[in-house]
């Protein structure tokens, strides 16, 4: 992916460290749309009105966190970001329901109905889980990284995603 | 588990308003490009006319004009932009070929067309990449040579560093990640191939620099020095100096890192200067909200969650290693009749505490006696880059070397790698007959 080749170029990063303006476009052009989708995930069930806004919130956050990041740490750039929106997404779920209905719509599904079940499972689950599920079975962070972007232990992070699968498995079948 | 079929719609576009939030925080910074301008103007300094800029400008922004910066500044042209440091001068204009620069001092550059710098009598062509140009006086030669500042800079001395893209100097091509310097051409003198010899001398350093070996970068510097490279030995020499103050900042914070102190994080990852390779390095210590954590490990217990609560406890006391976490961690593990866990966390308790006869009765009615030791081992196979590493598991010496394996009791523990005066701690968690990959890349 050409976007993503530009802002994993080091030199990039490091400009967009500095608070270079284009290099910021960069980063969020990159990695708006997993940013976007990973709280779209989270938040099913519930009221996606917040989504635009934490999308947004999530990059703001990065923005000013990135003067910090090691690109050589244990964190790739795309899973500190993941990392930044899931905990935003928790605190923001953690919260009292809002009144707002849930919506239905449930996105641009390949089959709307298999989509339309899994939202429903998903939604089903609690938070905390629903946030195992998704880094793990959509974005694909391995155990470790799950477990410091969950700020967990990795044997919670094991126990925790075996019990959302069964659940899941158990709404889906 | 496939939930392909579960797919969001597509993403807003967000990076305006992101940017707007972002400059809405920095005073001056949420002008528009071109009233940013303006502002260099009213920023110029009436006496020492640190900045001067005269453009004139079409609907697409300045086209041509000339900069003087008084400090580090960042100035973005059409096509490119460059990070000009102090006293260093520009002056641009574009063509039918594209956009045409004249620097004195250095800059880093970014185009995404084509662009020609004319640094003193060096040209340097750039097409869609990245690179810095430094541009240094060779006082001696300018004292003997120079008498004005076009004879000047035809003796200066420019650096090339090239991090991609394809760039040409004095047409001759400069492959991506290296520098070259190109030697100073002393009119009308004919052009004068860069001395490989010098630029074997230049390109290890650079490689010292990158290994962080300040000593070894002095004595390079000395070499060049000795090789009639005065400027760029004092260049290496000046980083070598400020990197070797901040090398110990670095092991501070190291020492920090492995005592799991924030406060001390924080203050020394304020003192590091942000130009110092070690500051992208140093990171905080995971923020976490241990009152939240307690608050709801504290609603598990009291609904009868014990291995909910233990779990919450465990990340407070990642968060913070209270003795009053741990009292709690150890109670939700009895409750929910986790053995070893139990017994982990009976060894955080404090001395008065693991002889308390009722704290042992809360595991012991659960038929978990926490004095005996955690039954079972893993194995942690450990190797590192470089290899070699010295190994200390829960801050004891080991007498082992990266690579190499070691039976580790089960539960949790820290290994740190030690390599010269630098050493890596990091936490592991081991169960029974577990065997763990450990492979770090120490740098």
């Amino acid at each position: 992916m050409a976007a993503a080749a530009k802002v994993d170029d080091e030199l990039t990063l490091r400009r967009a460290q500095r608070g270079d303006e284009r290099a910021w476009r960069d980063l969020i052009g990159t990695y708006t749309k997993p940013v976007h989708a990973l709280l779209w995930r989270m938040f099913a069930g519930h009221a996606r009105d917040r989504v635009e806004d934490l999308t947004q919130e999530t990059f703001v956050r990065v923005l000013k966190a990135l003067p910090a990041f090691d690109p050589k740490g244990t964190a790739s750039l795309k899973t500190w970001i993941l990392t930044i929106a899931t905990r935003l997404a928790l605190n923001e779920l953690r919260r009292p329901p809002p009144e707002a209905m849930p919506e239905h719509v449930v996105g641009h599904a390949r089959a709307p109905h298999v989509a339309r079940s899994i939202e429903q499972a998903i939604a089903s689950l609690p938070a905390d889980q629903r946030a195992v599920i998704v880094l793990r079975e959509v974005y694909g962070l391995e155990y470790d990284e799950l477990a410091e972007a969950l700020e967990l232990p990795l044997n919670t992070v094991k126990s925790r995603l075996s019990r959302a699968r069964e659940a899941l498995r158990e709404k889906l079948e | 588990m496939n939930l392909d079929a579960w797919e969001p719609p597509d993403p807003p576009d967000v990076a305006d308003a992101v940017i707007a939030r972002m400059h809405a925080s920095t005073p001056h910074a949420d002008e528009p490009p071109s009233r940013r301008w303006l502002w260099a103007l009213l920023a110029l300094p009436a006496a020492a006319a640190a900045i001067v800029y005269v453009a004139t400008r079409g609907d697409g922004g300045p086209t041509d004009g000339t900069i003087t910066a008084d400090r580090a500044r960042h100035v973005e042209l059409d096509g490119a932009s460059a990070e000009l440091e102090p006293n260093t001068t520009i002056r641009w204009h574009h063509d039918k070929a594209g956009l045409r620069v004249e620097q004195t001092g250095t800059a880093t550059w970014r185009t995404d067309d084509n662009l020609r710098i004319a640094a003193g009598a060096t040209s340097i062509d750039a097409t869609a990449a990245n690179l810095r140009v430094e541009m240094k006086m060779n006082r001696q030669d300018a004292a003997i040579v120079a008498t004005s500042a076009l004879t000047a800079a035809a003796v200066a001395l420019v650096t090339v560093t090239v991090y991609n893209g394809s760039v040409r100097a004095n047409n001759a091509p400069v492959p991506a990640g290296t520098t070259v310097a190109v030697a100073p051409r002393p009119a009308p003198a004919p052009t004068v191939k860069p001395d490989d010899k010098h630029q074997a001398a230049i390109d290890a350093c650079n490689d010292i620099s990158a290994k962080r070996e300040w000593d070894k970068l002095q004595k390079c510097a000395d070499e060049l020095q000795l090789l009639g490279d005065g400027d760029t030995a004092t260049l290496f020499r000046q980083r070598a100096e400020f990197e070797s103050a901040n090398s110990k900042i670095y092991d501070d914070y190291e020492l920090a890192y492995s005592h799991h102190d924030g406060g001390k994080i924080r203050e020394l990852i304020a003192k590091i200067p942000p130009s110092s390779t070690y500051a992208g390095q140093m990171v905080p210590l995971a923020t976490c909200d241990v009152f939240d954590l307690k608050e709801r490990g504290e609603k598990h217990l009291a609904n009868g969650n014990y291995l909910e609560a233990e779990e919450t406890f465990g990340g407070a006391y990642d968060c913070d290693p209270a003795n009053d976490v741990a009292l709690r961690g150890y109670l939700a593990a009895c409750k929910a009749n986790q053995a070893t866990n139990s017994k982990v966390w009976f060894g955080r308790l404090t001395e008065e505490q693991r002889t308390s006869a009722q704290i042992l009765q809360i595991c012991l009615n659960m038929g978990i006696d926490v004095r005996e030791p955690v039954k079972g081992s893993g194995v942690v196979k450990l190797s590192s880059t470089p290899s070699g590493a010295m190994v200390m598991l829960d801050g004891k010496d080991v007498h082992l070397h990266t690579p190499g394996v070691m039976k580790v009791p089960a539960g949790k523990h820290k290994i740190t790698l030690v390599v010269g005066h630098d050493q890596y701690t990091w936490p592991i968690s081991v169960s029974d007959k577990q065997e763990i990959d450990f492979s770090k890349k120490l740098d």
